[in-house]
């Protein structure tokens, strides 16, 4: 495997570019995958994501200036294909973005990739309910285990606004999981 | 004799303390959340999916339209004409003539656009806007900077915009 440095540069070259782009797939394919799952919630989608984010970077990686790391680079697109997709099914279907994640909520329990527990839909009910920004920051942080600095990098946000902001949501995940019941 | 207290000069980052107890209990809080999502996914996914992303990308090269003009200088010009429709829809101009625009024949970028050769995403289109570096682009009047024009596609990428200049 090549360090970031290298990878990048035989990406800008041509003709190393596809030879390293497997590589950079099959480094970067499952940490990307999770990102977006927890944003899209359904696997069929997130398969469509993934696959767009990786063309994206494929098709902009001239553009890449170095200016972040590449892997940061990369989650940032993955978040945005991943709400631009979100925005899209929405406007497709005739319905609110907010309408959309409930429905995406609700069927999780006749989702064969999903072997949760009612708690665990009942959280992802929580996560629903926040801003759409501040669902972002909740589950790139809580799940996919970014710090704080790694999400100032890919957000392009400040370390202390985003505590900020994850705090809050962890407050309102809190108080829909308790004034709310299990269904 | 008195002994002298001992003070370490540490230093703490600012609003340390008033935010400590938030913190405190948001972790204390996330001990009640659940540890995964309970998600899954196909048996072999990750195995396939690559050699999925890889044709995809492969195909995608191969059928890349063969541009109408080799020079760079058509992108610039689409992105140019690209932030003229936004500052139409911006500032609710719908007659442009030739004659207010010098130098870039609309009636070209038209049917390149039209025969579906721009590939251009959000993406490609700011970081041609960077590559034109300070453009202020005058429209009679007003005076719209790239980095106004930068932020209206970052709020409004998707639906009019890319209805707009025809890119699915």
């Amino acid at each position: 495997m090549l360090a970031e440095k290298e990878l990048v540069a035989a990406l800008q070259t041509d003709g190393s570019r596809d030879e390293a782009f497997r590589q950079l797939v099959t480094q970067y394919k499952e940490r990307l995958y999770w990102q977006i799952r927890n944003m899209v919630l359904n696997h069929d989608d997130a398969d469509d994501v993934l696959q767009n984010t990786f063309i994206k970077v494929y098709r902009n990686i001239d553009s890449f200036r170095g200016n972040s790391k590449l892997h940061t680079w990369m989650y940032r697109i993955a978040a945005n294909e991943a709400i631009t997709f979100l925005n899209k099914k929405a406007k497709r279907n005739n319905i609110s973005i907010e309408n959309l994640k409930s429905e995406a909520v609700r069927k999780l329990e006749t989702d064969v990739y999903f072997d949760g527990d009612a708690f665990q839909r009942h959280f992802q009910k929580a996560i629903a309910t926040l801003p759409e920004r501040q669902q972002l920051i909740f589950t790139m942080k809580y799940f996919s285990e970014h710090t704080f600095e790694e999400l100032s990098e890919i957000l392009e946000t400040s370390v202390g606004g985003l505590k900020s902001s994850y705090h809050i949501a962890v407050k309102k995940i809190t108080e829909f999981v308790k004034n709310n019941e299990i269904k | 004799m008195s002994k002298k207290k001992h003070i370490p000069k540490f230093e703490v980052p600012q609003d340390y303390f008033s935010n400590f107890e938030d913190q405190l209990f948001a972790r204390l809080e996330e001990e009640q959340f659940p540890a995964t999502p309970g998600f899954r996914i196909p048996n072999g996914y990750f195995d396939g999916v690559e050699s999925k992303i890889i044709k995809k990308v492969l195909a995608d090269k191969k059928h890349k339209t063969i541009p109408l003009f080799q020079r760079n200088y058509t992108k610039y010009a689409v992105a140019i004409a690209a932030c003229l429709v936004i500052a139409i829809s911006i500032y609710n101009r719908n007659d442009i003539s030739e004659q207010t625009i010098n130098n870039i024949q609309l009636s070209k970028i038209d049917s390149y656009i039209d025969d579906g050769n721009l590939e251009m995403d959000l993406y490609e289109l700011t970081h041609y806007l960077n590559d034109l570096g300070d453009l202020d682009l005058n429209l009679n009047d007003a005076t719209i900077s790239n980095t106004a024009i930068e932020e209206y596609l970052m709020e409004h990428a998707e639906g009019d915009f890319w209805m707009d200049i025809g890119v699915d």
